[in-house]
């Protein structure tokens, strides 16, 4: 078998396709463009396949990794152009290689997030939502499987650049940890809703651009 | 995509069921078409995308020139309030574009239960409920499915029903459609010729006027309407349209596989079945043609089940060559093939083996009634011998996990046949302890019991259900009388099956209170937690109606039914005929032993059926 790591994206409607969902139209889709790869085990095999960090519903990203186990023979370089006719729409291979790091090893994901205020002005926000994120603690409510906890984000957001776009949109660009803890991007907004209310936005999009180890290096 | 819609979906249940871009949706250029088609399935989406006969019209339509055909399913709840608070009206998913600017809504129905999810998405739309209010010719509304042979109860909310298959009629319909938009004709005028189509109904064509004791004293048509409405069928299955290529949601749905239609109609007569009935004559397809839409199905889906389809897969005659032909082709692959609707007479070893070969499913029985004499009445024409050898030959093959569907409240049941249920369910778990291969699994044996509801066209469609007490006092009787923990029974609730009854029997004097119902307790109603008893007794109160008038009265064999003027080639004779054996408890034969005459057969160009 040989070890296939493939860098996707999943864009516009496909954001809402949750991560269980997501591994199931792989599935299919493997199938579908002929590409046969592992399977698993046991009583009901099925594709074998693993995405490195669950995205959550709703998130866009140009950086998801996708690892599957291709036959012996295959030519890696090309499963992107044989793969992408099969996909739905909104998800589509960008590359795929040998891995590189073990997931593990996946520390941080550089993040975007649009904030829209509908009163037209964003840029007023800006300087509050600065202060905002240069604070020491940045303590917000996080759901863990034992309940809802506090955690503070402060130390675990790095690199944040505001930058009003237009009138109602601002942009938050932060570098945050993957794992230990996990920060999904919308956690950046829940600072704001929960520290600085007055500068909550009216709605936000949300994106995942790219993913590092812990030296800040790209993570394939 | 629209960013109120983006504003909501983060806070809805299952976000993917209201975005389309799935892989298979079909997308064309507006400035391509001329005729935008909403294909509307008043259930969820989880359950409209399960239906290949919304696959099938979704497929057909699309190959039409200039016809965009577009998928509209209910939402749940909390998407509908969101939407009513965001104003946002109902939209296709595949363009997103508002239902109220489509020419044509063609709803499938298939569940008495989903009436009110046509109200509910009509509404969601800002389309008038009721015809009559619509003036103008677009949207068309029009409903087709099993449910339109008595379309009576939504005949004020409907402009016309298509009676029986839809694949040809509905594409007829369009292009009457736009001969109409483009000459300019007005709603009325375009009615009258709809009417001249075979196998269209239009509601608003036909006066209906009552005796004193509230029945039908006349339906008359008017405008050159047809005296009788003969449902549609597929001539040739072979030549028909199947969706090899199809969509694939990206969400689970309740069927997640390739669905294989083997043929249809069905050999059997149960005098109960709605379906056995309505899709006469049978017709079935080739087995070479079914394997190879069958590989291109599954290579298309990437799916890994295949479920073969009909109302009694055992009856399909090449069903041997069929399987070894479709396992061929699955095992390398891993995908597993499911044969639901096997008859407990000729469910054999061999079959059962292939079947395993892949995976193993759980294995359900349908007996129907628990005594002989009430299978008899019903024409179920299985034995307890055909039932405990199939069983035998389950638990000697391994099975150990057996489900028993029952129907209470037959004609002519007494408490003895009740009873049979739970002997029956003995009988079978002695047989597990008998031939069992493996008992340390033990056994776990599932006796189900709905409500029986008498439905149009069929030998019990004047049978009076029995009352919601009755019905509980007999799941009481019988749960009382279950004589064993391995054994487990559930039962249907009455209610809903007596609202069923109401609605499958009942006439367009329902329309006021299918609306009043409604706007008490909204659509859905085919889920159990949006099902209101109170808002049904409630409506009934207001409107003057009275459902037993409808459920669980018996109909005079010489009085006039709602649905007398549609018709589906089986003779009123023939009902007749079945009836009279019924009480008698005397089966008839399935057709391939004996045909019955029962007419369906004048409907086929060449006088064909089961051939």
């Amino acid at each position: 078998m040989i070890k296939c790591r493939i860098l996707f994206e999943k864009v516009g409607r496909a954001k809402y396709v949750s991560h269980l969902d997501l591994m199931r139209t792989f599935q299919h889709s493997f199938i579908r463009a002929g590409i046969r790869i592992k399977h698993t085990e046991g009583f009901n095999p099925h594709p074998y396949i693993s995405i490195a960090l669950p995205l959550q519903l709703g998130c866009e990203s140009l950086c998801e990794l996708l690892d599957i186990q291709l036959e012996d023979g295959d030519v890696i370089e090309t499963i992107p152009e044989r793969l992408n006719p099969w996909l739905p729409e909104g998800v589509r291979a960008l590359s795929a290689a040998p891995p590189v790091g073990r997931v593990g090893q996946l520390r941080r994901v550089r993040c975007a997030a649009e904030l829209i205020y509908d009163d037209g002005n964003a840029a007023a926000r800006l300087d509050g939502l600065q202060e905002l994120f240069a604070r020491p603690n940045l303590i917000i409510e996080k759901k863990t499987k034992r309940g809802v906890g506090e955690l503070d984000l402060a130390p675990h957001i790095g690199d944040v650049k505001l930058k009003a776009v237009t009138e109602t949109v601002l942009r938050l660009e932060a570098v945050v940890s993957a794992m230990e803890p996990t920060v999904n991007p919308s956690n950046l907004t829940d600072a704001v809703t929960r520290n600085a209310p007055a500068l909550a936005p009216d709605f936000a999009r949300y994106r995942r651009l790219e993913v590092y180890d812990a030296e800040m290096r790209v993570f394939r | 995509m629209d960013q109120r819609l983006e504003r909501i979906l983060p806070k809805v249940q299952k976000p993917a069921r209201y975005t389309g871009g799935e892989y298979g949706e079909i997308m064309k250029n507006k400035a391509e078409v001329d005729l935008r088609f909403a294909l509307c399935f008043p259930d969820t989406y989880e359950i409209g995308m399960s239906n290949l006969g919304l696959r099938i019209l979704y497929g057909v339509l699309n190959q039409m020139e200039g016809v965009w055909c577009e998928r509209v399913f209910e939402p749940w709840r909390d998407m509908a309030e969101e939407m009513k608070t965001a104003g946002i009206p109902l939209y296709a998913l595949e363009s997103g574009d508002p239902v109220r600017n489509f020419d044509i809504l063609g709803f499938s129905v298939g569940y008495e239960m989903s009436y009110l999810g046509i109200l509910d998405m009509l509404d969601l739309a800002g389309i008038p409920l009721r015809s009559a209010e619509r003036t103008e010719l677009k949207p068309l509304v029009f409903a087709g499915g099993t449910c339109m042979y008595n379309p009576e109860p939504i005949a004020d909310f409907i402009d016309l029903a298509v009676i029986g298959e839809g694949e040809e009629a509905d594409a007829e319909l369009c292009l009457l459609y736009r001969r109409a938009r483009d000459e300019g004709w007005t709603k009325a005028a375009f009615l009258k010729a709809a009417a001249q189509i075979p196998g269209v109904y239009v509601p608003s064509l036909y006066d209906v006027s009552y005796h004193a004791d509230r029945t039908i004293a006349a339906i008359t048509p008017k405008d050159g309407a047809p005296a009788a409405v003969t449902k549609r069928i597929i001539q040739n299955l072979d030549e028909s349209y199947f969706p090899s290529k199809t969509i694939v949601p990206s969400t689970e749905i309740v069927h997640d596989r390739t669905v294989l239609e083997l043929f249809r109609g069905c050999i059997r007569g149960c005098r109960f079945c709605q379906a056995g009935y309505v899709y006469r004559p049978i017709r079935r397809k080739s087995k070479d043609l079914l394997l190879k839409q069958a590989f291109e199905a599954l290579s298309d889906s990437g799916y890994e089940e295949i479920s073969l389809s009909s109302l009694s897969t055992s009856d399909y005659r090449e069903l041997d060559g069929l399987c070894d032909g479709l396992l061929e082709w699955c095992e390398p692959r891993k995908v597993s093939l499911s044969l639901p609707s096997l008859r407990a007479d000729n469910f054999s070893m061999e079959l059962m083996k292939k079947v395993q070969k892949v995976r193993k499913s759980g294995l359900t029985f349908a007996p129907e009634a628990g005594s002989q004499r009430m299978r008899d009445v019903i024409n179920k024409n299985v034995t307890e011998e055909d039932i405990l050898n199939s069983c035998r030959t389950a638990f000697e093959g391994g099975w150990s996990a057996v489900k028993l569907y029952f129907m209470m409240g037959l004609p002519g049941e007494t408490d003895e046949d009740i009873l049979a249920i739970s002997d029956l369910a003995f009988k079978v778990l002695q047989c597990w302890k008998k031939y069992a291969t493996n008992k340390n699994r033990g056994v776990r044996i599932t006796v189900s019991t709905s409500c029986f509801v008498p439905k149009p066209m069929t030998p019990f469609q004047w049978e009076g259900q029995n009352t919601m007490e009755e019905f509980r006092r007999k799941q009481q009787l019988l749960k009382d009388n279950m004589r064993s923990k391995a054994i487990s029974y559930s039962w249907h609730d009455s209610t809903v099956s007596f609202i069923e009854a109401v609605l499958a029997l009942g006439d367009r004097r329902l329309g006021p209170v299918l609306e009043s119902v409604f706007r008490r307790s909204g659509g859905l109603a085919a889920w159990e937690e949006f099902f209101s008893e109170e808002a049904w007794n409630a409506a009934f109160t207001e409107k003057g109606v009275d459902p037993a008038f409808y459920a669980n009265r018996e109909k005079g064999e010489d009085e006039l039914l709602p649905w007398s003027i549609i018709k589906t080639g089986v003779s009123e004779a023939h009902l007749k005929r079945e009836r009279v054996l019924s009480r008698e408890a005397r089966t008839t034969p399935d057709c391939r032993t004996r045909c019955a005459g029962c007419g369906a057969r004048t409907l086929s160009r060449e006088g064909k059926c089961d051939d």
